[in-house]
């Protein structure tokens, strides 16, 4: 045997000596990469109490609601603190060619809210009134323009205000009696 | 004696104004012996002053999760006029924030109504009156129109002098509420005195 084949042989056996620590070497990473996955599964950790899923009261019973008795007495005493009264004369007076109205219109004092009105004529406002508190009242209101004819009918319309906001509106129909 | 001389005078006085009296009337109102007198009556009417009260809110609940969702309690409206009035209903619009829109009654069957999706129940209802006490009348109101307030009487309650009429909200409505909402309308009313 040559000098020269001695030596392939030796280089060959080295080669898979090697390959075989290479192989073993990438089995046991594999090993332990997988055993590092498998870790949360492990009957060992299983037996760890489980985080609760959230925090909080947790009660017995059907989920409560108001009874309709209660419903009712609440929507009672809302409605309840909300009367308001209108005041008004059922005739106005007006001289013929004049703007000035006569009319008698109150907020009275049994009203906890304040109000301003308005005076309609076929659904154009001729006058809105500065506003009004309770046991307040007005007795003229200059309009925008004159009415004509004798007998004008006019609306009255209560604007309810609380907290700036209008919160009812009541009208009450009226005369409008042209004195010449 | 002094007493015999009083009752002569009294007697003397009455005389004298039943005589006088009769002449004064006699020359007033010259009478007719066919026809008889005829005397000037004058009266005078002040105008009736309008005093109605009643709420300016009417509260309504609904409880989709009830056999019976809508519950109202009836609104006290009282007339302190001395004459009928009529209680006219204008209308109901919704206030500014409140997404569910008042639509006519009739827009949907009952069945339909209760049958609304999520979108259609939380943009449509239908609101309205109804007597508690005395005739039973329902007025439905129209369905709003933007920017228009209502002033067209849809029905009337009649209020009968110096009393007192109980009234309640009514609707119609979808049950498929998926959040819990607060819904504000606005009532208009009109009071007049009755005609006829």
């Amino acid at each position: 045997m040559s000098e020269n084949e001695r030596n392939r042989q030796k280089n060959s056996r080295n080669r898979n000596r090697w390959i075989g620590i290479g192989a073993i070497l990438v089995i046991a990473v594999l090993f332990i990469f997988l055993r590092s996955c498998n870790h949360d599964s492990d009957p060992v950790d299983k037996k760890k109490p489980v985080p609760l899923p959230g925090g909080g009261e947790v009660l017995d019973g059907d989920l409560p609601h108001m009874s309709d008795d209660a419903i009712r007495d609440y929507l009672k005493q809302k409605q309840d603190a909300s009367m308001f009264t209108v005041t008004v004369n059922s005739e106005a007076t007006i001289q013929k060619g004049s703007k000035t109205l006569h009319l008698m219109v109150a907020n009275p004092e049994r009203n906890s809210l304040e109000c301003y009105v308005e005076v309609i004529h076929k659904g154009e406002t001729l006058y809105t009134s500065p506003l009004m508190k309770p046991k307040q009242y007005i007795q003229k209101a200059e309009l925008s323009k004159p009415l004509e004819g004798d007998k004008n009918k006019l609306i009255v319309r209560y604007n309810i205000v609380y907290q700036g906001e209008i919160v009812g509106v009541q009208e009450t129909e009226i005369m409008a009696v042209t004195k010449s | 004696m002094r007493t015999s001389f009083s009752k002569k005078i009294v007697s003397a006085a009455l005389l004298m104004s039943l005589v006088f009296g009769s002449a004064v009337a006699s020359a007033d109102q010259p009478i007719d012996p066919d026809n008889g007198s005829t005397v000037d009556v004058v009266g005078t009417a002040s105008a009736t002053t309008i005093v109605v009260t009643m709420p300016t809110v009417l509260s309504f609940a609904i409880n989709p999760n009830n056999v019976k969702p809508f519950t109202s309690v009836p609104a006290t409206v009282v007339n302190s006029t001395y004459a009928p009035v009529d209680l006219q209903i204008l209308g109901i619009t919704s206030a500014s924030g409140t997404d569910t829109k008042v639509v006519d009654a009739a827009s949907h069957t009952d069945q339909e109504w209760s049958a609304l999706g999520r979108s259609a129940t939380t943009s449509q209802i239908a609101l309205g009156l109804e007597s508690v006490s005395g005739t039973p009348i329902t007025v439905w109101s129209p369905a709003e129109i933007e920017g228009v307030t209502p002033s067209v009487s849809a029905g009337t309650f009649p209020l009968e002098p110096n009393s007192s009429e109980e009234i309640q909200v009514v609707a119609k409505h979808g049950n498929a509420w998926d959040v819990a909402k607060t819904l504000n309308y606005k009532l208009y009313v009109r009071v007049a005195l009755t005609e006829g």
